[in-house]
């Protein structure tokens, strides 16, 4: 019995001192390991934090993308996304006027997982939402809408639900570790099964406009040395006066070019055209497709001079409306005699200090007789259904000729799409007066815009706002191959019709890629003083002449309206909370 | 026999193995009680490393995440008045809460609808305001805003042990922050230190156009 006792007691003392010594190896093995776990974590907390601001970018990019597509595409557009109200709650009935009104209060969503990168087990993913806030909303001087896209990237975290051991990067990072933190998420303040990093970024995503510079050329332009192009903005009192140019308040770099494309290969028997500056002076930015061997006489380019720059430039196909207001064959301007009485009163009232009130001085009488005495086109108040007037020609080309383009009664603002399929000529005195609030495009799908000798007889576009935006004139890419016009030296782009304005000033906004622009103001502007040719606005063209005396101003609102080419980032921040 | 073994198993061992066994069990624990020193401070060396890493990336993560947001920013270098801090880097950006007259209740902000302007969006009528202070190895994040025009700066201490900390921007505005810890890794306590952690990260303001 005695040695079987001794070998029990010798076994039990190994057997504790054992237990001992793996009770500190293991206390000593867990401190260590919880302090490099301690370290460790927070390694992974701030991976996942960074992914966390990569996977909210992808989300805006996603939207950047659906937009951009809405462009060419609306129908196609946001494939994928739901649509939800105020509450959050999902509004499949809702639609959603993709072309510049959206309604207020509605929201499209979306919800992306992310494809994982190599060694990544972890399902990260991007909450994106689109929406236009009242303030970003169209409005008569910016037609187009901005987005506010809102993304959050999410990030689980693949360790326990604790909070690292220094509370500065808590204060940093502001993790979701029990409960989902994830504005606009609809699991916002559920219990979470894993921790996870969100970040949350907002983004405003402005339309570009087609009149984002000041003139654009396709082929080429050609300018003279007399001749300034310089910008303002009538949407800011800092650089416009009552929404109208002033000198004293031109833009820093106001009024860019852009020298958009260039012929590679002209016939063997024409000399090289490049685009001709004519050592005129630009206060904005020359901008080249290509280098500045491809534009001369660029000498007086006060701006930067920026190479290897293009814009796509939209194709402007003739309008496809499903109702017209009215098909008239001909917009001669003549009163129609049944109402001449009417308008008889009218011109008494004008006289009176009437409509024409609050137009600018010099030409308030022109514009009191013409209210009284031309032809009457109604916009419609409502923004979304404009009045569409398809017409045959315009020929207002006599003194006592004019269209006036009104608002309705009881409205103060107005939209008006005339649809021109043939000629327009305005000449000769005769006038097309846009009243204020008006706001109006003009599709022109002949081939010869002719606007001239209007400056002594006060006629040709009067745009009562002063607004170029109010007057777009947009030139129809002719289908048809063999209806353009083939111009005798090698150029990518036919001609499918000319604008030519002579003799007189211009206010309005030209978007006609495929058509030639020629301004010529003749000869009364020798000394290269203030009443040459003033051109107010911003012009899209295949090529573009202006000659001598002509003084071109730029208004930096109109890229606020026109056709969308494509979105920038107007602002960017991360969301704290 | 039994009792035999008995006998041998409890038979004393002679002093030249008494010696011998000691001296290697010496040695033995000697050279586990110097391992486990070094060991030991290797840890800690290590511990402070990873501390003063997280340090250094605490700092730039604030000051990417800021210049990101900015509408404006300056580069500091400058004294900080007569309070001795320097000034390494200040910068605006909007004002995205309205705190509804009670600055100090944050439950009841809400998002500032945007409004374009003539240059990018603007939220609030007051931007907010952002400095980088240093003091000794200590760096600061300065935070002043307005409301209802009354302004209040807080200020929260972002990292311990920041020995050099310095912004620089190029021609594209593209930052580079730079930091080195204050912390100095160790092989031995006799050694010689090694040259401390640098950091460099690059951020740019999404704000501002170059």
């Amino acid at each position: 019995m005695y040695p079987i006792q001794t070998q029990k007691g010798k076994k039990g003392g190994v057997l504790v001192a054992s237990v001992l010594t793996v009770a500190v190896l293991a206390s000593i093995s867990a401190v260590t390991l919880s302090a490099v776990n301690a370290k460790h974590r927070n390694s992974y907390q701030a991976a996942g934090w960074r992914d966390a601001l990569v996977a909210a970018e992808s989300g805006v990019e996603r939207a950047m993308a659906e937009l951009t597509a809405s462009i060419g595409d609306p129908n196609s557009a946001w494939t994928g996304w739901t649509v939800v109200d105020a509450a959050g709650n999902p509004a499949q009935n809702q639609s959603i006027d993709r072309d510049g009104r959206w309604i207020p209060g509605y929201t499209l969503r979306t919800v992306t997982t992310l494809p994982p990168q190599n060694g990544e087990s972890v399902q990260t993913q991007c909450l994106v939402m689109v929406d236009v806030p009242a303030t970003l909303a169209s409005t008569s001087r910016r037609w187009n809408q901005s987005f506010r896209i809102r993304s959050t990237g999410i990030v689980p975290l693949p360790q326990l639900s604790r909070a690292v051991s220094d509370e500065k990067d808590t204060q940093l990072r502001r993790l979701s570790l029990v409960t989902d933190r994830t504005v606009g998420s609809e699991t916002r303040g559920a219990r979470l099964g894993v921790p996870q990093a969100t970040r949350t970024i907002e983004v405003i995503a402005k339309p570009e406009s087609v009149f984002r510079y000041g003139l654009a050329a396709e082929i080429n332009f050609k300018l003279q040395r007399k001749t300034f192009i310089d910008g303002y903005n009538s949407n800011y009192p800092d650089s416009s006066t009552n929404g109208k140019y002033d000198p004293a308040k031109r833009t820093p770099k106001g009024g860019s070019v852009l020298a958009n494309r260039w012929k590679k290969k002209p016939k063997p028997t024409n000399p090289l055209e490049k685009f001709d500056l004519g050592h005129a002076t630009i206060y904005g930015d020359l901008v080249v497709k290509g280098t500045l061997k491809n534009v001369k006489n660029h000498e007086n380019v006060l701006g930067s001079k920026i190479t290897n720059v293009s814009q796509e430039t939209p194709t402007n196909l003739a309008p496809q409306w499903t109702s017209v207001t009215a098909n008239i064959d001909t917009l001669d301007g003549k009163i129609p005699k049944e109402l001449a009485a009417t308008f008889k009163i009218a011109e008494k009232q004008a006289k009176a200090g009437g409509p024409a009130a609050q137009f600018e001085a010099k030409s308030a009488t022109a514009a009191a007789e013409l209210a009284a005495k031309g032809m009457e086109l109604l916009g419609s108040a409502d923004p979304a259904n404009p009045a569409r007037y398809k017409v045959g020609k315009i020929a207002v080309d006599k003194k006592n000729e004019s269209l006036v383009l009104s608002n309705p009664v009881g409205a103060t603002e107005s939209w008006v799409d005339i649809w021109v399929t043939e000629d327009i000529k305005i000449e000769h005195g005769g006038t097309m007066f846009l009243s204020n609030g008006v706001h109006a495009r003009i599709f022109m799908d002949g081939k010869k815009v002719e606007i001239k000798d209007t400056k002594n007889e006060k006629g040709g576009f009067i745009v009562e706002s002063g607004f170029a935006g109010d007057l777009q004139l947009i030139g129809i890419e002719s289908p048809d191959q063999n209806k353009k016009e083939v111009d005798d030296e090698y150029s990518p782009r036919k001609r499918s019709g000319k604008l030519t304005i002579s003799d007189g000033d211009f206010t309005g906004v030209i978007n006609a890629p495929d058509w030639d622009v020629d301004f010529k103001p003749k000869d009364w502007d020798k000394e290269d003083g203030i009443n040459g040719a003033q051109l107010f606005g911003s012009i899209l063209a295949r090529k573009v002449k202006i000659g001598h005396g002509a003084d071109y101003h730029y208004d930096e609102a109109v890229g606020e309206i026109g056709s969308v080419v494509g979105y920038s980032f107007a602002g960017w921040n991360e969301v704290e909370r | 026999m039994i009792s035999l073994l008995q006998f041998k198993k409890n038979a004393a061992m002679t002093m030249s193995e008494v010696l011998v066994g000691a001296a290697v069990g010496s040695i033995v624990l000697g050279a586990l009680m110097v391992g486990t020193s070094a060991l030991q401070r290797a840890f800690s060396a290590n511990s402070q490393l990873a501390s003063s890493e997280a340090d250094l990336m605490r700092v730039a993560d604030y000051m990417s995440k800021d210049i990101r947001n900015a509408t404006s920013v300056t580069p500091g270098g400058t004294a900080n008045g007569t309070s001795g801090e320097t000034v390494i880097l200040r910068l605006s950006t909007v004002d995205y809460y309205d705190r509804k007259g009670t600055p100090s209740n944050s439950t009841d902000d809400t998002p500032i609808s945007p409004v374009l302007t003539r240059t990018g969006v603007a939220y609030g009528a007051s931007p907010v305001t952002i400095r980088y202070l240093k003091s000794g190895n200590r760096i600061a994040r300065e935070l002043t805003r307005t409301d209802n025009g009354v302004s209040t700066t807080s200020v929260t201490w972002i990292a311990d042990a920041v020995s050099s900390l310095a912004v620089t921007f190029d021609a594209n505005q593209v930052a580079t922050i730079s930091s080195s810890s204050a912390t100095h890794f160790r092989i031995s306590s006799s050694g010689k230190p090694l040259p401390s952690t640098t950091f460099v990260m690059a951020s740019q303001s999404k704000n501002q156009t170059p």
